[in-house]
């Protein structure tokens, strides 16, 4: 695909280049409800009544996109033998009307949202503190602490803080956790307290009694602050997002982006892509949603980051593994376009036919049968709300902590994470604090998981110690 | 000046057009003490110049502060801290070529518009007369279909003017505050809340009764955009106010102050509108990189001369956005405003007094912006931008119903209400009191009692003596 060079060439432009790079794209950006349909027959009882509509107005009647106002050609018929000549005629002008409004409209609607170029403060959102403001210090994460290991201040895992790439390269950091506070989820919104409510729950970097491992043994984390975000633009914020996950990346640390919206995927995984290159880059997406919405007016939210990455061509639909969809799309032809771009996804329908076991050992292999360097994006409502109450676009049904812990330690156990991040944690919606500690035993799973594999462990590994009492040998002979 | 030309494209043309910011005049020199000006030596005349100005402090948060800093530093050091912090002032700016100039949408889409496309009638299943639907089956309905105030449901102007509609109340649930965001369930929560349209006990008068009033279900918005949706909610709000009902409008986030009080003001453009901004946040700070927010409602209708800063006050103020330079440009824009820090000195008693008095002073139809904040939190947790110290329901419920009382009333909008963040039932019950202190005010004046401050006698005393 050709414009996949000019899109890397414009890293500094990202959001730019969203607009230039997806006009030129050939993947079909087409609407779920509007697939091709047959052509409808009308009974000859309504001849008489048709008689008077011009050409267009029966070819919009036999092919057009009839079935957002009739859902079945039989509702049509209906309500056109229902209606007396010259309302069939209103009727059919009505639709062809809303159906062209829907459109851009030339000359009165807005092709682009203005910005005010002029404003001293454009970038005053973002802008960094010299380094010189500040007495001098030696490079390298900050300790906080007082007492060994914290002092009160809460920071994600109680690590010590970084702020600039020097800091991440003198502590020769192995994660990086950062905050990205982006609120413009297109559900209940809050998720601008998710990385707060992650820092404030503690319970990360702690010792894991099913590996007896404690992450903050095994790796050098630090807590990288938040990333500034303009709340009034999605689009602004993927720019300086982008810039901040590359980065942390291009030190060799793993960013650990704790969100805010889904639309993070989009800098997130465009700034692995940049730092690792082309083609070096699986994506799990875990989530109830697919997130490849199409045909949108806005370029970017957090329904299509996917697409966007897509169109940008930052990486292909045979890149992704999806797990945990149950949301009410895609619809069976969203599904068919995923197919052929080679998406990988594990519905929660699968689940419901398959079982979790089953499932789990499939999703486990497609990731290993490529070995590449991973990303994972982990939704929280993935979960089923009872865990996670606090998310702007919960949906019924989904995975329980058990059955999500064990796949994300085994999946950052067995193949070179690159990136993490966890989005959509929106605490206001959430009175307890159930969705923060199930937030955090996710992030923590991952964290054991990059410790196994430091340490050379199996991804299955459990220690034996703690998965038996040994009184007996109860499981051995259990097995014969 | 004045900006008044009826049904413009709100968003196409005015916000092309951005306010002009304040040029902010370089303030002669600061006279920088000698025993800092002695370590300077290395910088250049330029620099030395620009520590004299104003600029330092957008990054540096004091005077005192940036010559604690300079007088710790050694000549070497200050060299370095002053060259960034001019880059730091200068990296605030617009950088050609690296920063978008514009937020770029998708034209292409079939669905750009398909969020505000109003269908017409003859699409329905089946057709109605037009005239306010009632969706209750019982004679004295408790509960059912939740809407604003148990109103009967008007979705098309036609159904306005059949019902001869004295007032009509819409949700618009946008979600961009700059604070917590919820609006996107505020309009159904107050619905769901049913505590408006009934007998107010201090006058006496049942609002529900006397006033036809409807729900006039939600104008839609744009999720992602406040920009998209501006000229949407402004046609909304003017087909509205053209048929003569008052709209009742049901936010959403303050930002809609914007299309909404220049439809009500569109609606009778010779008339000028008194607009009473009841509130923690004064809502008008400078434009920034973005054309409309929360933040600047005000200032952008009070500088694109939709109304006079003379014809605005301001009521509740205590955020800490707004600074000295902001009461300063109120000041120079002849606003009204009675801050939390008046009521302090003088007493509500008194300050209602003035503000009753300014409202009617010009005789002009009012309109009403009421940000949930102007409530202590205590009384509205669910406030978007919830400031502690402010007024309680027992000060605002009397000011709301004088003033809908004692002056025509032209709209009222209800702004950031967060339902979320409540997990009771007080905010939502707060704010429809709030919508029923107006429509009782308003009743009463349809009743023909306009007299000062009346409450129903047999209300304020017993009689037994």
């Amino acid at each position: 695909m050709k414009t996949k060079t000019t899109c890397k060439s414009r890293v500094s432009l990202a959001a730019l280049a969203l607009l230039l790079c997806s006009l030129s794209m050939p993947l079909v950006a087409q609407d779920d409800e509007e697939e091709e349909r047959e052509p409808i027959e009308f009974p000859s009882s309504l001849d008489e009544k048709l008689s008077t509509l011009t050409e267009e107005e029966m070819e919009f009647l036999r092919t057009g996109p009839t079935r957002r106002f009739a859902s079945t050609p039989e509702l049509l018929i209906e309500a056109l033998e229902k209606r007396t000549a010259p309302e069939v005629r209103a009727y059919v002008d009505a639709m062809i009307w809303v159906t062209e409004q829907e459109t851009f409209q030339e000359g009165e609607d807005l092709d682009h949202i203005p910005l005010n170029t002029d404003s001293p403060d454009f970038n005053a959102y973002a802008v960094r503190r010299p380094r010189s403001f500040d007495p001098d210090r030696e490079p390298g994460p900050i300790d906080l602490s007082r007492y060994g290991g914290r002092s009160g201040i809460p920071t994600f895992a109680g690590a010590p803080i970084a702020l600039t790439p020097e800091d991440l390269i003198a502590g020769d950091v192995d994660v990086a956790i950062v905050g990205a506070p982006l609120n413009m989820g297109s559900g209940w919104r809050g998720a601008q307290h998710g990385p707060l409510a992650l820092r404030l729950i503690g319970r990360l970097g702690g010792n894991d009694q099913y590996t007896q491992i404690s992450p903050n043994r095994e790796l050098n984390i630090v807590d990288y602050g938040d990333i500034a975000i303009d709340q009034d633009s999605t689009e602004r914020s993927m720019q300086h997002v982008r810039e901040v996950v590359r980065e942390i990346a291009e030190t060799g640390a793993v960013p650990f982006i704790v969100g805010g919206d889904h639309s993070l995927e989009y800098p997130n995984v465009a700034a692995l892509v940049d730092v690792y290159g082309e083609d070096n880059l699986s994506v799990i997406h875990f989530d109830a949603h697919y997130d490849v919405g199409r045909d949108r007016a806005h370029l970017i939210d957090h329904g299509q980051p996917i697409y966007r990455l897509l169109a940008d061509g930052h990486i292909k639909g045979s890149d992704y593994i999806q797990v945990g969809l149950r949301s009410g799309s895609p619809s069976e032809s969203g599904y068919e376009w995923m197919r052929e771009q080679g998406f990988k996804y594990h519905s929660m329908a699968e689940v419901e036919r398959y079982g979790w076991d089953y499932v789990l050992e499939r999703i486990l292999s497609e990731a290993k049968k490529d070995g590449r360097k991973l990303h994972i994006s982990f939704d929280v409502d993935v979960l089923d709300p009872s865990y996670i109450a606090g998310t702007g676009t919960p949906v019924s049904g989904g995975l329980t902590p058990r059955e999500a812990i064990p796949i994300i330690r085994k999946l950052c156990a067995q193949q070179e994470v690159v990136g993490f991040d966890i989005v959509e944690i929106a605490p206001e919606i959430d009175p307890t604090y159930v969705t923060s500690l199930h937030s955090a035993a996710i992030v923590q799973a991952c964290l054991i998981g990059i410790s196994m594999r430091k340490l050379g462990f199996d991804p299955d590994y459990l220690n034996p110690v703690t998965i038996d009492h040994a009184q007996d040998n109860y499981h051995e002979e259990n097995a014969q | 000046m004045t900006h008044r030309t009826k049904r413009h494209l709100m968003s196409a043309l005015a916000l092309a057009v951005f306010v002009s910011v304040h040029s902010s005049p370089l303030l002669a020199q600061a006279s920088i003490p000698a025993d800092i000006r002695s370590k300077l030596d290395l910088l250049t005349q330029e620099q030395v110049e620009f520590l004299g100005t104003d600029q330092p402090l957008r990054v540096i948060a004091s005077r005192e502060k940036l010559y604690q800093d300079l007088e710790r530093r050694t000549p070497e050091q200050i060299e370095q801290y002053v060259s960034d912090m001019i880059d730091a002032v200068e990296a605030h700016a617009y950088r050609p070529g690296v920063d978008m100039a514009m937020i770029p949408l998708n034209p292409e889409s079939s669905r750009f518009n398909s969020f505000k496309v109003v269908h017409p009638e003859i699409l329905k299943e089946r057709l109605r007369e037009p005239g306010p639907v009632n969706v209750h089956r019982y004679i004295n309905q408790w509960a059912g279909i939740p809407t604003f105030a148990g109103a009967p449901v008007a979705v098309t102007p036609e159904d306005l003017i059949a019902g001869n509609v004295d007032v009509a109340i819409a949700g618009i649930p946008q979600s961009m505050s700059s604070g917590s965001r919820d609006g996107r369930n505020a309009p159904n929560v107050i619905r769901a809340m049913h505590v408006a349209g009934n007998l107010d006990v201090y006058a006496m008068v049942d609002p529900g009764a006397v006033l036809n009033i409807v729900d006039y279900g939600d104008i839609a918005v744009d999720r992602m955009s406040l920009e998209r949706g501006l000229d949407h909610v402004y046609d909304m709000v003017l087909e509205m106010a053209d048929t003569g009902a008052v709209p009742f409008l049901i936010g959403g986030d303050h930002s809609l102050m914007y299309p909404n009080v220049k439809a009500v003001q569109m609606s009778d453009p010779d008339q000028a509108l008194t607009v009473v901004h009841l509130g923690a946040n004064y809502n008008a700070e400078r434009t920034r990189a973005h054309a409309i927010s929360d933040r600047d409602a005000v200032y952008r209708l009070i500088t694109e001369g939709v109304i006079d800063g003379s014809d605005l006050i301001q009521v509740g103020l205590r955020g800490s956005q707004a600074s000295r330079e902001s009461f300063e440009w109120l000041r120079e824009n002849e606003v009204r405003y009675y801050t939390m820090a008046a009521v302090e000195a003088n007493g509500w008693q008194e300050v209602m007094a003035s503000i009753i008095e300014q409202a009617g002073g010009a005789g002009n139809p009012l309109y009403l912006s009421l940000d949930v904040s102007v409530l202590d939190p205590v009384e509205m947790t669910a406030a978007g931008r919830a400031v502690p110290n402010g007024l309680t329901i027992r000060e605002v419920t009397p000011l709301l119903r004088r003033l809908c009382a004692e002056n025509e009333v032209a709209g009222l909008e209800l702004m950031d209400f967060a339902p979320m963040l409540d997990l009771s039932y007080v905010s939502a019950m707060n704010a429809n009191y709030m919508l029923n202190a107006c429509l009782t005010g308003i009743a009463m004046r349809k009743q023909g009692i306009t007299e000062e401050n009346y409450l129903d006698p047999t209300a304020v005393d017993h009689g037994q003596n």
